[in-house]
């Protein structure tokens, strides 16, 4: 339920409507504690093979129908239908989640067996600019695993100029900020950022004001424009972190594709990446991986390449940091700045 | 309640006025044509005319909610475009048309009087048109009340749609309230023989409205509290409007002067509107007599003057940003660029053209005023256009300007609003007379256009004010009574005034204090702090190695979160001294990740390296510890499992705290807003609760 997410965890109950949800722990008095386990940290894990398809969170959610009397038929009767895998292997997973915010937090991956606590997990990104050298796989790679048009571009490569007036390619996501305007306009909760930092598009709850494109400083939202090239308007779309098909007259951005991060896989633009310019990271783990299977310790990665990020001015705290450069550790022409390959 | 035809001297109305009876049958008749005559053939034909552009308009906004708002002209890079322009512009004028009304109200204008009912009924017509265009506007507006279900009271959008609801219920009851006396002389001129529901609904809208005085205060004192609460209504709504806006960190947008830029165009365009209203009306319902000369010449000084204040902030804006060159780009694009055209219409039409039109004597005329206020309107929508357009289109990382197209889909629905001012006003004044008849009586011929009425100034004078009058209504007009109502109105208008304002004042004062408290006092707390005990269980599973080695975690300190990993090279006998021992653990996360580096170190004479590492993972960890050979190459690895607890489990996630915006006094802030918003409510509905419980009441005395 975005409304408890996107709630920051210290600031409980600021708005009205959120004074009526109850926490996680309370629904161990409700029956939907029966289907998953109460656990000793006041956690129950639902098996989420079924959403009404409206946003991620559903544990709370349907725990708060549920306790009003007002979700059994959408819970009971929930279908199935788009939901992203890894949430079944969530549901695999047992024992401690940690929550958070009243949500319970990205599961781990079935392979982790052995892992007996999924950990908590701030996704990060570092772009190593120094090895871009403007193929746009990673766009292909984006628009093709979310069904996107060639127009909604969640990453995109943008050509700069440097001093010099050469040109250097520059790939921008959304940067997941930590203080995301986005989020601070959009009226009525649509946007939220879950527990693990990504900053999500409740796309049945937006109602295409348009505001949190106005408030963006990086340009990394894109609305559906026309019908035709999206989801019709009724049915069931799978959530927030996985807005596949997009829906017309909402707005969406890129997700980081948090579902595939926290299935232990990488984002489609990072595996996408012939250069290796795109590292997914973790800032609890410290580790920054990229498609090379070059693994990283973070801060150390950030701090001996001097990472930035980009437009600090704005106060928006970003998640995404880049290494700066011009394709300088590319083998085609090493030691010198690339020319804009972006066509 | 006498309900047979009588007349005009005999109809309630002004106790203590000796209503010049040619005057107010002058006047009746006029307000009263439009609705009880058959309407004419041109009349017929405008409605029809003005009715097809409104239903294309629908039908456009049919095709647009099915093939999306694309079809409108919207592209990623123009994501606000003439639709919002549009709803900037009609609550502009209509807040125009009402303030203009109010502060004549206020300041007692009594020239105002037959003007009043086409302002406020323009403010109403336009305010209900510019609040629907917020539904084109959306990308889903079957979804718009999800801003009451879920509101998020950091949107400047939530506080738009409280300002403009707020504002529109006022404006209802603003246009309402001066209707009641209007309404009951309908109902009588119409009598109960001639049209039965028609009678029955006047009789019932105009709650027992006999012109008694104390029916007189009543109303009076109600009207004074809505009349001082719009207009910092409308400031306020202007101003949110201009926050949507100017809270983004766009260039163009983000500017301090926003707020006092929308309002002072709002007031600008409506003074505009209520002139072009006013012409059109005049000419079509044969008003001449009533609307002057005098009127059009004293609402066209009004509006040069705004007109100035607007070119004014016009040039501060642009100046500060042109200057520094820092954010200009939507400046150049603005002044000599793609928009250029536009910008440069507004200023010969928007400002140079009413200006001199107001400045030349031989201009000031009913035509002249019209011709410039038609050029105010069209021009200040363009001007708007150049306020969202330029902004959204820039670039804001690299590459090109974006840019909107007009299809017809949004020139179709923008024209469809348009019409619906005309078809809805022409509508109203079927059913509510087009001129205040009872302010106009009350004015009288010569009042209508002086501001001073000389009675009043006889009456303070006299010193008659404050003495009350308790007559009823039957009670014909001596001219001390007269004198003494009208004191006992100023009265009593100035009381509840007062207080309205000293309690907004208050409450706002009240809610500075509380905010500002709380942001001195209220600190964040601190970010949880690391204090993880790591207990390593230790089960080291050890690999042969052509080297001996072996891998050891340990924590540093108990209780402390570093731990300590300490490889031992080469057996106790003969330890590898300066060898080099690189750590690594294995990360969980990310198919195909490798290694991850936690650091080198060198063997000393024990043969022992060691590096000091903090755990981030609660579970089984696998550390790795590969011994440097030559070349490069790894000449001995071992690997060492362990359980790590790392507790408690939540670290800190960056050094940046995230906090919503206003979190620290927003709390206070928005309850006081809130506190603020609910008073206005309670006094706005309270006023009209109270008019529509008394009236009757006050009748029957």
């Amino acid at each position: 339920m975005s409304w408890l997410i996107d709630l920051d965890p210290g600031e409980p109950g600021e708005h009205g409507v959120s004074a009526g949800a109850p926490p996680l722990g309370a629904c161990s008095a409700g029956s939907s504690c029966a289907a998953g386990s109460p656990l000793a940290g006041g956690t129950c894990l639902v098996p989420e093979g079924g959403d009404d398809g409206d946003d991620d969170s559903s544990v709370s959610r349907r725990s708060f129908l549920r306790l009003l009397g007002l979700g059994a038929g959408a819970a009971v009767a929930g279908t199935g239908v788009g939901l992203v895998t890894y949430r079944e292997y969530a549901a695999a997973a047992t024992t401690n989640g940690t929550t958070k915010g009243g949500m319970v937090s990205g599961g781990a991956a079935a392979s982790m067996a052995d892992q007996a606590s999924p950990p908590d997990h701030q996704w990060a990104m570092v772009i190593d600019l120094r090895s871009c050298n403007g193929c746009k796989s990673c766009t292909a790679a984006c628009q093709k695993a979310h069904d996107l048009t060639p127009d909604q571009t969640w990453i995109d490569v943008f050509t700069m100029t440097s001093s010099t007036g050469k040109q250097y390619p520059f790939p921008r996501p959304c940067m997941q900020c930590e203080n995301p305007p986005c989020l601070h306009v959009c009226p009525v909760h649509a946007t939220f950022r879950q527990d693990q930092g990504v900053v999500l598009v409740n796309q049945t709850r937006c109602i295409g004001c348009r505001m949190c494109m106005a408030a963006c400083p990086y340009q990394a939202r894109y609305f559906n424009w026309n019908a035709g090239t999206v989801y019709p308007k009724t049915g069931q779309q799978a959530d927030a972190e996985f807005p596949v098909p997009q829906r017309l007259g909402t707005v969406g951005k890129c997700t980081f594709c948090v579902g595939n991060l926290n299935n232990g896989l990488m984002s489609e633009c990072a595996a996408g990446c012939p250069m290796g310019a795109i590292y997914n990271a973790d800032i609890i783990t410290d580790v920054a991986v990229n498609s090379m299977g070059n693994t990283v310790k973070l801060s150390t990665f950030l701090d001996e390449n001097d990472a930035v990020t980009f437009k600090p001015s704005q106060n928006t705290h970003p998640r995404v940091w880049y290494i700066l450069g011009h394709g300088q550790d590319l083998d085609a022409d090493a030691g010198q700045d690339t020319p804009g390959a972006s066509s | 309640m006498s309900e047979t035809q009588q007349g005009v001297e005999a109809v309630p109305g002004h106790a203590g006025h000796s209503v010049d009876p040619q005057w107010s049958r002058d006047v009746r008749a006029a307000a009263m044509r439009p609705m009880l005559e058959r309407p004419s053939g041109v009349w017929k034909a405008a409605v029809a005319v003005l009715s097809l552009v409104v239903l294309a308009g629908f039908a456009a906004w049919g095709y647009q909610l099915k093939h999306g708002l694309g079809s409108a002209g919207y592209n990623d890079q123009a994501f606000w475009a003439v639709y919002l322009v549009d709803v900037i512009t009609f609550i502009g004028v209509s807040y125009g048309g009402a303030v203009i009304s109010a502060i004549l109200r206020l300041t007692g204008q009594s020239w105002r009087a037959p003007l009043t009912r086409l302002a406020e009924g323009m403010a109403l017509v336009t305010v209900l048109i510019g609040g629907a265009f917020i539904f084109p506007h959306l990308g889903r507006p079957e979804r718009f009340l999800n801003i009451v279900a879920y509101p998020n009271m950091s949107s400047p959008l939530v506080w738009d749609f409280l300002a403009i609801a707020t504002y529109s219920v006022a404006t209802m009851i603003f246009f309402y309230l001066p209707l009641i006396p209007d309404l009951a002389i309908v109902q009588r001129t119409l009598g109960s023989a001639e049209g039965g529901v028609r009678h029955a609904v006047y009789r019932f809208l105009s709650f027992g409205w006999l012109g008694s005085p104390r029916q007189r205060r009543l109303l009076h004192g109600a009207l004074g509290i809505v009349a001082l609460l719009i207009v910092p209504l409308a400031v306020s709504v202007h101003s949110v409007l201009s926050w949507a806006f100017a809270v983004t960190s766009r260039p163009g947008w983000s500017e301090t002067v926003f707020p006092p830029y929308f309002v002072v165009a709002a007031l600008y365009s409506g003074t505009a509107l209520v002139i072009v209203t006013a012409s059109a009306f005049r000419k079509g319902y044969r008003l001449q007599r009533f609307i002057t000369q005098r009127h059009f010449v004293r609402l066209g000084y009004l509006m040069a003057a705004l007109g100035l204040v607007y070119a004014y902030l016009t040039f501060a804006d642009l100046l500060t940003d042109g200057y520094t060159g820092i954010t200009s780009g939507w400046i150049r694009q603005t002044v000599v660029g793609a928009y250029a055209p536009a910008f440069w219409f507004y200023v010969v039409a928007g400002e140079v053209l009413p200006i001199v039109l107001v400045a030349m004597k031989r201009t000031r005329t009913v035509g002249g005023m019209t011709v410039a206020s038609i050029g105010v309107v069209i021009s200040l929508w363009i001007k708007r256009l150049v306020i969202v357009l330029p902004p959204v289109t820039q670039p804001l990382i690299a590459g090109k300007w974006g840019s909107y197209h007009f299809t017809w889909v949004s020139i179709t629905i923008t024209l469809a609003g348009t019409a619906a001012i005309p078809l809805l006003l022409m509508l109203l004044f079927r059913f509510v007379p087009v001129l205040s008849i009872d302010e106009m009586e009350e004015a009288g011929p010569i009042g209508s256009f002086e501001q001073v009425s000389t009675e009043t100034e006889r009456a303070l004078a006299e010193g008659t004010i404050g003495t009350g009058v308790r007559e009823p209504v039957g009670a014909l007009a001596a001219t001390d009574v007269r004198a003494n109502a009208h004191s006992q109105r100023r009265w009593s208008l100035r009381r509840p005034r007062g207080a309205t304002l000293a309690l907004v004042v208050g409450a706002l004062a009240l809610g500075t204090a509380a905010a500002v408290g709380v942001g001195v006092g209220a600190k964040p707390a601190g970010a949880a702090t690391l204090t993880p005990a790591a207990t390593p269980a230790a089960t080291p599973a050890a690999t042969p190695a052509a080297t001996p080695v072996t891998l050891a975690v340990a924590p540093v300190t108990a209780g402390k979160a570093t731990l300590e990993l300490r490889a031992t090279v080469g057996t106790p006998m003969a330890p590898v001294a300066a060898g080099t021992v690189t750590f690594f653990v294995v990360p969980h996360e990310f198919a195909g990740s490798g290694l991850m580096q936690i650091g080198t170190a060198s063997t000393d004479a024990q043969g022992v390296a060691s590096v000091d590492y903090v755990p981030t993972w609660t579970g089984a960890e696998q550390f790795v510890a590969h011994v440097a050979g030559p070349n490069g190459s790894v000449a001995a690895a071992t690997t060492a499992t362990y359980d790590v607890t790392v507790d408690p489990p939540g670290l800190p996630k960056s050094i940046y705290e995230y906090q919503r915006p206003l979190s620290t006094t927003g709390h206070w802030l928005v309850v006081t807003l809130l506190t603020i918003v609910a008073i206005i409510w309670v006094l706005l509905l309270g006023s009209l609760t109270l008019v529509v419980v008394r009236m009757p009441r006050l009748g029957r005395q």
